[in-house]
This record gives C-alpha cells, sequence and structure tokens, in this order.
C-alpha cells in the first residue's frame, strides 16, 4: 500500500518538461546561493595533503622520553624553517589535533639556533643556501627532519616528500633514520622509497 | 532546448570570469585529511580539484567505489558478484558465457552501460555489450568506480545506463603476490602478479595474469529446473593478462582475455533441438593503449591516448549442437566474428581561473566489425564443424568533440555543463548535452543533475534474425537528484532520486516472417536508491536499498525488473590476523518474460541469499581465506529472455584461497 501510493507519487513526479526543469534548477540556484556562508580561503590542495602527511608520520614516529619537553608546558613543536609554503594549511591542522595528548604549535623560524625543542622541523625549498648546515645541526639528533624538495632526501633529510605522477610519495633516508635515534613503525616504512 | 543550454553556459561563463573572488574547486578539507589513514592519503591525487579527476563529492554524478581493500575482503569472484553489494543493480545471471547486469532498472545486453579497464572501453565490439564473468583480475584491481546514470556527454555511446571502470592497481616499489583458489563445482583459480617500481626515476611495470575455471552450480535435471538433462556440460574457463609500463608521462598498457564458454545454458535441451554438451563459446579481448600526458602548465594540461581494441568472437566457436534423431544427425554449429578498433582521443584540461575548469577533448574512431557472424555446420552431432571463413567486415568512421565546463559559482556551489557531438559514418550525428550542479557544504553534498545519453545500434542489432537495417540510436534522458551526508568521521548517508525515459528503445519484433530488433518501445524508470556506511579501523559495515519503477508506454512492468532490492553486510577484523565478513543481498520479486513451464505463471520468486567470508593472515605475508556463498543453500532463480524457463542460481558454493605477498622492498 505503501509502495503504491510512493509509486504514484513518483510518477507524478516525472511528468517533468523543460520548463519545469529550468524552475528546478534556478530555484536550487537560489536556494543554495542562499545557503552560501561566502567564507573564502585559499588552500593548495597539494600543502593540505603534504600537511596531512606530516600529521601521519607523527603517528608512525617514536620519540626517545623527553626529547623535544619544553621544561614548563606540555606542547609539541613542529619548526619550519625557511618560507612557508603551507600557507595556514600546517597551523589550521595541528590546532584540531593533539599528539601524544600534547598541544601541537608551529613555529616559523628562520635560524639554526631556534630549532632547539622542536620534534618535527620542516626545511623548506628556499633553505637550499643553508641546507648543509642545517643538516649538519640536525645530524645525530631525535628531529624528525622533513621536506619536499628534490635531492633533499638524498642529502640527509629524514623524510623527503615527492611527487609521483598525480600523487605525493615519500622517501625516507635509512642513514639519517640510524643515526637520530628515531624509531618509524614498519607500516611507514613499507610505503616509502628507501635510500 | 539547445538555446536554454547555450544561455545556462554563457550566463555561467560571464559569471565566472567576473568572479571577484577567486577560490579553489575543492571540497578536501582538514577534516577529511584527519579522518584519513596513511594508506588513504596515499590514494589521494594532488590534481583532483584542477584537473578531471575529482573526489566523489565533487563529481557531478552518483558514483560508488568498490575498493581493492573490500574486493579482498570479500573475496568476489566475477565482476558482476562486485557489483551486487552495490544500490541500482540487477542480474539476469545464466550461469553460462555471459551474465547480465542492470542498472537503475533497465534490463539489456549488457550494451547500456560501459565496461571500462583503466578508461579503455571493453564492451564488446560487435553488440556493444560487455562480458560479465570471471575474466577480470580482480586481485590487480585498485578500485571499481561505478557512475550511475547517463555519461554520453563525456563517454559516447553505450554510457546510457552508467559506467562501470575498473582501475588497476599502479607499480609500487618492487613487489608481487601468487594466489591459488580452490572450491566446488570444479572452481579454481591461479593467479600471479608482479610489479616493480623506481620511484625516483618514475619509471615502473606490473605484469599480472590469471586463470580462473568453474562449473558455478548444480544445474543437472531438477536441480537446473529440468531445463537441461543429467548429462549436461557447463563450464567457464577464463585466462587473462595484463601488462602496464610507466615512464614518467607515459603510460601504455595491454588486457587480454581469452573466455571459453559451454553454450549449454543458452538452450533449453530438454524438450529442444539442442545437445546440452560439446558447444564452446570462445571470445577473445585484447585492448591496448598508450597515453602521454603533457603537464608542465600550472593553467593547462594535455592528455594525448591512442587505443586499439579486439573483440573477437574466436573461429573455434561452436555455438550451438543440434542433437541427432532418428531421421536426422544433428550437427554443430560454427561460429566466427572478428571485430577491431582503432582510436585516439586527445584532451585539454584548462584552468584559467582559480574557480573555472574548461575541458575539451576529440576523438577519432575507425573499425572494422563483422557484418554478422560466419556461420559454418557439421554434419553430425558429434563432428565439428569447419573453420568459418572471414565474415564481410564493415568498415566505419566516428569523429566527436566535446567540452565540459566546471564552474565554481560560489564556495560551496559549482556547476557542471557539457556537450558532446558524434559524427558517425554508421549512426550519423548524436548532439548530446549534460547540465548539473553540485553543492559541498561541511558534511553535506547536494547534487541536481540532467543527462542524456544515446546507445547506438550495432551490427549485431542490425543482423539479428532478419534483420532491420533502419534502426535508430536509443535515446535516455535523466533527472536525477542526489545527496550525502556525514554525520561523523564514522557514519555516513546518501541516497539519490532518478527519472529516466528512454525512447526508441529496442524491442524484439517476432512474426511468422520476422524476427528482428526495431525501435518501439519506451521505458520510464521512477526510482530511489538509500545507502549508509559505517566505518570504524576494525569493523565496518553497509546498507542500501534500491526502488526501481520500470514501465513501458503502456505503463506496463518491465519483465526482469524488480521493485526493490537491497543489500546490506560488514566485515569485522577480530585482530590483526583474522577477519570474518557477511554479506545478504535482498531481490525482490519480478516478472518473467516468459511463462515458466515449471510453475505454470511468469513469477520470479524474492530471494534473501547470505554469503561468508573468513580471512586468516597466517603470516605477514600468507593470508588463507575461507569463503561461502549462498550459505543457507536458497533456491532462487534468475529470470530468461532466451526460453521458456528461467535460471537456477548457484547453491552453495565454498572456495579456500591461498595468497602469498612478496615484497622485496621490505626484505
Amino acid at each position: 500500500m505503501i509502495y503504491s501510493k510512493l509509486n504514484d507519487v513518483l510518477v507524478k513526479m516525472r511528468s517533468f518538461n523543460i520548463h519545469s526543469l529550468k524552475r528546478i534548477l534556478v530555484l536550487i540556484f537560489i536556494l543554495l546561493g542562499v545557503l552560501n556562508d561566502n567564507q573564502s580561503f585559499a588552500q593548495s590542495r597539494e600543502s593540505l595533503i603534504k600537511a596531512g602527511y606530516i600529521e601521519k608520520f607523527t603517528h608512525f614516529v617514536q620519540w626517545p622520553v623527553n626529547v623535544g619537553k619544553n621544561d614548563s608546558t606540555e606542547i609539541f613543536q613542529i619548526a619550519i624553517i625557511g618560507q612557508n609554503t603551507f600557507g595556514e594549511v600546517l597551523d589550521e591542522l595541528f590546532s584540531k589535533v593533539r599528539i601524544n595528548g600534547n598541544q601541537v604549535i608551529i613555529k616559523h623560524i628562520t635560524s639554526i639556533d631556534e630549532i632547539k625543542n622542536s620534534m618535527i622541523l620542516f626545511i623548506s625549498e628556499s633553505e637550499e643556501k643553508n641546507l648543509d648546515k642545517i643538516l649538519e645541526y640536525t645530524t645525530d639528533k631525535p628531529l624528525l627532519t622533513i621536506s619536499d624538495s628534490e635531492g633533499y632526501g638524498e642529502k640527509g633529510v629524514l623524510i623527503n616528500m615527492f611527487t609521483e605522477g598525480n600523487y605525493i610519495r615519500y622517501e625516507v633516508n635509512r642513514t639519517t633514520l640510524d643515526k637520530s635515534g628515531l624509531k618509524i613503525n614498519s607500516l611507514l616504512l613499507s610505503y616509502a622509497v628507501i635510500i | 532546448m539547445k538555446k536554454i543550454i547555450l544561455s545556462i553556459i554563457i550566463f555561467f561563463w560571464v559569471l565566472g570570469f567576473s568572479a571577484v573572488y577567486a577560490q579553489e574547486n575543492d571540497t578536501l578539507k582538514t577534516e577529511d585529511i584527519l579522518k584519513m589513514s596513511l594508506t588513504d592519503l596515499l590514494n589521494v591525487q594532488i590534481i583532483s580539484a584542477s584537473k578531471t579527476q575529482q573526489t566523489l563529492k565533487e563529481v557531478a554524478a552518483t558514483v560508488h567505489v568498490i575498493t581493492a581493500k573490500q574486493i579482498a575482503e570479500r573475496a568476489y569472484f566475477t565482476l558482476e558478484e562486485a557489483l551486487s553489494d552495490l544500490p541500482g543493480f540487477q542480474f539476469r545471471n545464466i550461469q553460462g558465457f555471459n551474465s547480465y547486469i542492470f542498472m537503475r532498472g533497465v534490463p539489456s545486453q549488457n550494451n547500456l552501460i560501459l565496461l571500462m579497464v583503466d578508461g579503455i572501453q571493453i564492451n564488446e565490439l560487435n553488440s556493444g555489450g560487455f562480458y560479465g564473468g570471471g575474466q577480470f583480475i580482480l586481485s590487480d584491481i585498485e578500485q571499481i568506480e561505478v557512475v550511475y546514470g547517463p555519461a554520453s556527454a563525456l563517454y559516447g555511446s553505450n554510457a546510457v545506463s552508467g559506467i562501470i571502470n575498473l582501475i588497476t592497481k599502479k607499480p609500487s616499489g618492487k613487489s608481487g603476490q601468487i594466489s591459488l583458489l580452490g572450491g566446488n563445482f570444479k572452481t579454481g583459480m591461479l593467479g600471479l602478479n608482479f610489479k616493480n617500481y623506481d620511484a625516483k626515476k618514475d619509471i615502473g611495470y606490473s605484469v599480472s595474469a590469471q586463470y580462473k575455471t568453474s562449473e558455478k552450480a548444480d544445474l543437472e535435471g531438477a536441480h537446473g529446473d529440468n531445463n537441461w538433462t543429467k548429462n549436461m556440460e557447463n563450464f567457464e574457463n577464463d585466462l587473462s593478462f595484463s601488462g602496464r609500463l610507466k615512464i614518467k608521462n607515459f603510460n601504455a598498457g595491454i588486457d587480454y582475455q581469452e573466455k571459453k564458454s559451454s553454450m549449454t545454458t543458452n538452450f533449453k535441451s530438454i524438450d529442444d533441438i539442442y545437445l546440452d554438451k560439446n558447444s564452446l563459446w570462445n571470445i577473445m579481448f585484447l585492448n591496448a593503449f598508450a597515453k602521454y600526458s603533457y603537464n608542465k602548465h600550472e593553467k593547462w594540461d594535455l592528455n594525448s591516448t591512442a587505443y586499439y581494441r579486439n573483440a573477437t568472437v574466436k573461429p573455434n566457436t561452436i555455438n550451438a549442437v543440434i542433437k541427432a534423431t532418428e531421421t536426422t544427425p544433428g550437427n554443430q554449429i560454427g561460429y566466427y566474428r572478428p571485430n577491431y578498433l582503432l582510436g585516439i582521443e586527445n584532451q585539454v584540461n584548462y584552468k584559467p581561473i582559480e574557480n573555472l575548469l574548461i575541458i575539451g577533448g576529440i576523438i577519432g574512431e575507425i573499425e572494422n566489425l563483422s557484418e554478422g557472424f560466419s556461420v559454418t555446420y557439421s554434419n553430425a552431432q558429434d563432428i565439428p564443424p569447419p573453420t568459418p571463413l572471414k565474415p564481410p567486415l564493415l568498415f566505419n568512421k566516428l569523429f566527436s568533440y566535446y567540452s565540459q565546463l566546471q564552474l565554481s559559482i560560489f564556495k560551496h556551489l559549482s556547476f557542471n555543463g557539457g556537450i558532446r557531438h558524434d559524427f558517425s559514418s554508421y549512426y550519423g550525428q548524436v548532439f548530446i548535452p549534460r547540465l548539473g550542479f553540485v553543492y559541498n557544504n561541511k558534511s553535506l553534498t547536494v547534487k541536481a543533475l540532467f543527462n542524456k545519453a544515446f546507445r547506438s545500434p550495432k551490427p549485431w542489432d542490425y543482423n539479428f534474425g532478419t534483420g532491420n537495417s533502419g534502426l535508430k540510436p536509443e535515446k535516455m534522458k535523466s533527472l536525477e537528484f542526489a545527496f550525502s551526508y556525514q554525520f561523523n568521521e564514522n557514519l555516513s548517508m546518501g541516497g539519490a532520486i532518478y527519472f529516466n525515459t528512454i525512447d526508441n528503445k529496442l524491442t524484439k519484433e517476432i512474426d511468422i516472417d520476422v524476427d528482428r530488433w526495431i525501435n518501439k518501445d519506451k521505458l520510464n524508470t521512477t526510482g530511489f536508491e538509500l545507502y549508509w556506511n559505517y566505518y570504524t579501523e576494525n569493523f565496518n559495515m553497509y546498507a542500501n536499498y534500491t526502488y526501481n519503477n520500470s514501465i513501458d508506454q503502456d505503463d506496463l512492468f518491465i519483465p526482469e525488473i524488480s521493485l526493490h532490492t537491497a543489500n546490506t553486510g560488514f566485515t569485522y577484523s577480530l585482530s590483526q590476523k583474522f577477519s570474518i565478513n557477511l554479506r545478504a543481498n535482498y531481490l525482490g520479486g519480478r516478472k518473467n518474460p516468459e511463462i515458466i513451464p515449471s510453475t505454470g505463471d511468469d513469477k520470479i520468486k524474492d530471494a534473501f541469499i547470505v554469503h561468508g567470508c573468513f580471512t586468516y593472515a597466517v603470516l605477514k605475508d600468507l593470508k588463507i581465506q575461507l569463503k561461502a556463498n549462498n550459505i543457507f543453500d536458497q533456491e532462487y532463480y534468475h529470470p530468461s529472455n532466451r526460453f521458456d524457463g528461467r535460471y537456477r542460481q548457484a547453491q552453495r558454493t565454498f572456495s579456500l584461497l591461498v595468497a602469498y605477498n612478496f615484497n622485496w622492498e621490505n626484505n
């Protein structure tokens, strides 16, 4: 009975013609336009995916106890050295998560001296000239270095993201990993290009 | 109509160029990213928003995806089995050389759905119908994308009810798999796969091979509704090979399928002239493609694809065996039907401003299709027929251009409009428009879609029986409203309501002197689909319901289509080593095209069928999987449009799979 009534309704609804279609489309357009909140912020899809990778990496990396702990607060500090290519994406993403129960702060830095207390250091492509100095500082430290620049992985950045076709992939520098004292879950390594 | 479409397109063009703010047509949000696993993230495409690939929420169509994980944990063996858990599908599985898949209430010979492997059509060329069955290497499928509704505006002929695109796994690292399966009804499978990819050089390749065999069900005597004798023969043997090569922006691939099946179930043998053994349907599909993508510019890219398709009913085919009688020796009937096609497609994606994407493409195809089967006859039922000669070939040319516009009108609202114009030496000119609005706001997605589609008659239609050279394309128009809602990170639901009309529907005209296809019927479908998905790390569940009211021009129900279908299932991972999957399909009652002799009426009863699968990871790379289909051994049937009867479906089936993965990168 219910189905026959429903069927009648649907059959009546099907008697649309192009004029009713026009009216429907215009109505939808107006309705959805009203619903639109006009908040506009541009964010790069690629940056968002890379930020997502950084967040996922934190699930698979184990830092030695007390490393990076600030004396007074329980925070997890991520430093970005060089030009910030993420816009607001990293701040927005990490404002919604805690790592090991700790609040995450994103610190934009310009010098090696400011790396202290960071658990992750993202090295921007703009730091090419300073890369050797940065790596000289970070090597042998339990600091997860990440980049997204060609050749940075081979030079010693622990995880370097790169583009493969339409996807983001990452490579892991095994030597840097071994020296760092960090432990990386095998699942993360299984998807990585090991160099 | 054209003026309306044109004015709408111009209106939004003007609107797009005068937009005072630019924003990306991208609905990927930080919330989405946070919900993803690492594996999910690996599969997110960075070009989705700016090129042609889009997320499910963005695309102007209802799309369902079957993932590699679902294929593995549910142990799908055939294409139709994989599709059976989605909303909107019904089937006529003849347990023989083919299995027919109906989408959104339209019965067909599989010629209203476009089936593609990595974007290249694999529908049979002469009839336009694809083949269901076991010839697809499902273990090498990354995902099955199912696009509901007409899509001729982009894909041309055949994309009437929808599109099924099998996306193969990309080469990744150095890995491989070997799998072995055995089950009742003499079911067996051997699968091999090897992949090697150097990410730094962006060079890789993959090769897969598979052999499947099965007798499918017990159809002997009364077990098969007394359609065939106890000595009947039934089998399907599928040999498949797939290869892929990637060198930076260049991709090439080859897919070969050879499907050998018994033709026993195509005819009745009891109370009919046919013998139910010694027949062989041997069809071969060979698809090859080479694709180059030029994407060095920020605002535009170019994809150029050359492809070759071959679908040949091989000359050792024995379509039927006619029984000897007291007065006649009977005979075997040999068939041969070669067909091939060469094509090239160039597609440009141009994004002049952030909120506008214009897609344009041209297609050129030439094809040589058999005018009909080349047929030979033997002199007795036990003597094979002579090899048929090559039949006369029809040479056809096709030129098409298409254009599509995706405009982000506001932050959450986008417009999609497009046209395709075909010029065929075979079926003339066809002009197809499409319109769609997609609204995405955080958890809610709403889509309003208007599409047209067509299916051009093929030689098989023109030449069937007494033939009809005056056939016109079947044309569909469709209006659809769809929505999806994400309640939280675990639970989502969605649905669609649609009104489809097919004009010039082909129907068989059968008279004393005439047996041919004609353009006559109208098919109206009114329906809706609802679905729910619940997903956590260890437990995921789905449920869907579909209502399809398909009627003809006289308001009579279309045979073979049920009003109601529903599916549900879950997978629970008890530990990292052990998981269980249970699935259930409900198929409502439907009408058989003819009176069924064993029941005296034309009713196919409804059925509720349950399937299950246990997976145990013995070692990290070694798994065994025990699967049972039709666990409760229900007796149920599918309709027949071949003879006055019905098709018994498989009884309870068991299979055991052992699969070992090699991953040299980790060793």
